[in-house]
């Protein structure tokens, strides 16, 4: 005891560098210094169970997600009869944290324990379920909108609107009257669709008192709200313009390219 | 939990907490993970964690001496001896005093590390900020509200969370200064100059959002930095990145399902907690839920609060529902109070059901702590 008391100290007064090789460094020590101790502690398989699903936690609150999907298997692994929901929920959300995506594989596993364990009867959890299963899975846009993952949900249809060039659909999923207050990406998209829809009638573009503000930026959204205001003059993007866009898109946030394809329906 | 009360592993985690006050944040996650083997994991999770490394730098704060504001000035060495006239004007002409508070301008020599970084909460602190509350200026913060609210046809919670986090980095971990020249500007007529300038102020943020304090050159203060629309585009993802971080964990749905009200004791600690964190410089993320509306939940962060002339205490909410770009600066407008009954009311949205710190709440604010202290000690000259 006395070996790790001082073993102990002298990590926790080493350094206070927090470089990422670092930072790798100390909690693959602390690791190991955990289960070294429960070698010697010969802990339940009970305890061990929530040990791991408390390490787990703590690892992913501190964003070492691969030593927090590490443990959660761990936890997974133990032949106790505990809840593991909490595990495999989490099996998930590091996978989203890491690449934000979630396979169909760790889906299917998920769903697997849930069956199995009858906990996908209980509405939290099923309707948790149903939000992933929609939001990652699903060929059709969801649609249920509703309270804590509505948001997240909603975004997802109203890219997929766009990009199946279903403009009034997408345009129907936005709330016009907290657009303005919304943020550049959420009313440059809201002042496209409303263009696609309403051709080249003159409405209040939302966008327009950033690019006064920011006249020369070369922002895609402010490249996307100018091209906008030209519309509005009467000007229908040329394919140099579409272009420009599809550019800085490239360069700036690539995912977001179906802005440049949405833009070229503009006539 | 009797079981693992006994095992010489208990034994064990109780002598590894008493020494963790001075580790590193790889320690802190780790002294904080063996802290909660005391709690039944599932059962615990929606009161919060209780923080053993976050209460041990918090008593530190309810410890320190209290000082008088008078003696946060100090006076630097007169260049004339003897002409107190003359001093005085030199001390306004040329700045002949330093502040000795947190990040205050005195050198070592004249003021002690203990007063510019302390080791507590203080270290929120700075010192052009007179009170906590300042930080729910539209100054500090976002220009663009939360997606939530609204129509009730479209309404849905936004990426509150997410906001909430964002904000409170920003207000803890961001140093503007508007008079440095960045290494590459978003103003340059020349596009790729734009586009290197755009990775450089990427890079910046992602270091706030990885809880690392850094310089924001060129900008006067966060709404405006974060009113350029190559970077509100970049926040705005942090933003809906940092609510899926939380949000979709088992933690998470957990708090969605809380809509039953909790005791009056239990929302009296809720409120003990949430002046404690108040006065120790940190406006908390809270997250709740409404009376019997499960997953209609809510992130907000307390600004500040009051105490009514009943002694009951009135939190003022800095709700990310609403905008910042309207109204008086600092108001009580939107407010949390316990009711009669004990249960909670939150006059934008009626009684509530479940109501708790969030859960990256302490996490964070431990390694904001560790990091602004480093970065402290070693501007000031304190790392020894």
């Amino acid at each position: 005891m006395k070996v790790f008391l001082v073993s102990l100290l002298c990590l926790i007064f080493t350094g206070n560098s927090f470089a990422a090789d670092e930072r790798i460094k100390s909690a693959e020590q602390i690791e190991r210094f955990f289960l070294d101790e429960m070698k010697v502690s010969k802990p339940t398989d009970t305890s061990k169970f929530y040990f791991y699903n408390l390490a787990a936690r703590e690892f992913y609150s501190y964003k070492f997600y691969d030593k927090s999907l590490e443990y959660y298997e761990l936890a997974i692994a133990m032949k106790v009869s505990e809840d593991k929901t909490e595990a495999f929920i989490n099996l998930m959300a590091i996978e989203h944290a890491k690449k934000r995506e979630i396979t169909k594989k760790t889906y299917e596993r998920v769903m697997k324990y849930l069956k199995g364990s009858g906990k996908i009867k209980e509405a939290g959890i099923s309707r948790y379920m149903n939000f992933i299963s929609e939001s990652f899975f699903s060929d059709k846009p969801a649609k249920d909108f509703r309270g804590f993952f509505g948001q997240y949900s909603k975004d997802k249809s109203i890219k997929s609107y766009i990009k199946n060039k279903e403009y009034k659909k997408a345009l129907s999923l936005i709330n016009d009257k907290s657009v303005y207050d919304s943020d550049i990406v959420n009313r440059v998209q809201f002042d496209l669709l409303r263009s696609l829809v309403l051709g080249k009638a003159k409405f209040k573009l939302s966008c327009k008192s950033t690019l006064d503000k920011f006249p020369n930026s070369f922002a895609w959204s402010m490249k996307v709200c100018r091209t906008l205001v030209n519309y509005q003059k009467g000007r229908t993007p040329s394919s140099k313009d579409v272009s420009k866009i599809k550019s800085s898109l490239k360069k700036q946030s690539e995912s977001r390219l179906y802005f440049a394809v949405a833009v070229e329906d503009l006539k | 939990m009797r079981k693992i009360l006994k095992t010489p592993f208990f034994v064990l985690v109780l002598l590894l907490l008493l020494p963790l006050s001075s580790c590193n944040q790889n320690l802190l996650g780790a002294g904080y993970a063996v802290k909660n083997l005391f709690a039944t994991p599932f059962k615990a999770i929606s009161n919060g964690i209780s923080n053993f490394q976050y209460n041990s730098i918090a008593e530190k704060d309810d410890n320190k001496k209290s000082y008088n504001t008078n003696e946060c000035w100090v006076k630097r060495k007169a260049p004339l001896d003897n002409l107190s006239d003359i001093e005085k004007i030199t001390d306004a002409v040329r700045g002949n005093v330093c502040s000795c508070v947190p990040w205050g301008s005195c050198t070592t020599a004249e003021c002690p590390c203990s007063r510019m970084c302390p080791d507590n909460f203080d270290i929120f602190k700075r010192p052009e900020r007179k009170s906590l509350g300042e930080l729910s200026f539209k100054e500090n913060s976002l220009p663009f509200r939360n997606g939530g609210g609204g129509s009730s046809v479209t309404t849905t919670q936004g990426f509150c969370w997410g906001h909430a986090s964002v904000t409170s980095k920003f207000n803890r971990l961001a140093f503007f200064k508007e008079n440095e020249t960045p290494k590459h500007s978003l103003k340059s007529k020349d596009e790729k100059e734009y586009g290197k300038a755009l990775d450089y102020y990427k890079e910046i943020v992602d270091k706030i959002i990885d809880n690392e304090p850094v310089n924001i050159p060129g900008y006067k203060n966060l709404n405006d930095f974060a009113s350029e629309p190559g970077i509100q585009e970049y926040i705005a993802d942090q933003v809906a990145h940092s609510w899926a971080d939380r949000a979709m964990t088992f933690n998470g749905i957990d708090v969605a399902l809380k809509s039953n009200p909790r005791s009056k004791k239990e929302n009296q600690k809720f409120f003990k907690d949430i002046v404690k964190k108040v006065d120790q410089n940190q406006q908390p993320q809270i997250v709740f839920t409404g009376k019997d509306s499960k997953f209609m939940t809510h992130a907000v962060l307390v600004s500040h609060y009051e105490k009514q002339s009943d002694g009951s205490t009135k939190l003022c909410i800095r709700d990310n529902n609403y905008s910042r770009t309207r109204g008086p600066k600092v108001k009580c407008r939107e407010n949390m109070t316990i009711n009669a009954d004990g249960s909670v009311r939150y006059s934008a949205w009626g009684d509530l059901g479940g109501l708790n710190v969030a859960h990256n709440e302490n996490p964070d604010s431990l390694t904001q702590f560790k990091n602004l202290k480093e970065r402290c000690n070693k501007e000031k000259g304190c790392s020894k």
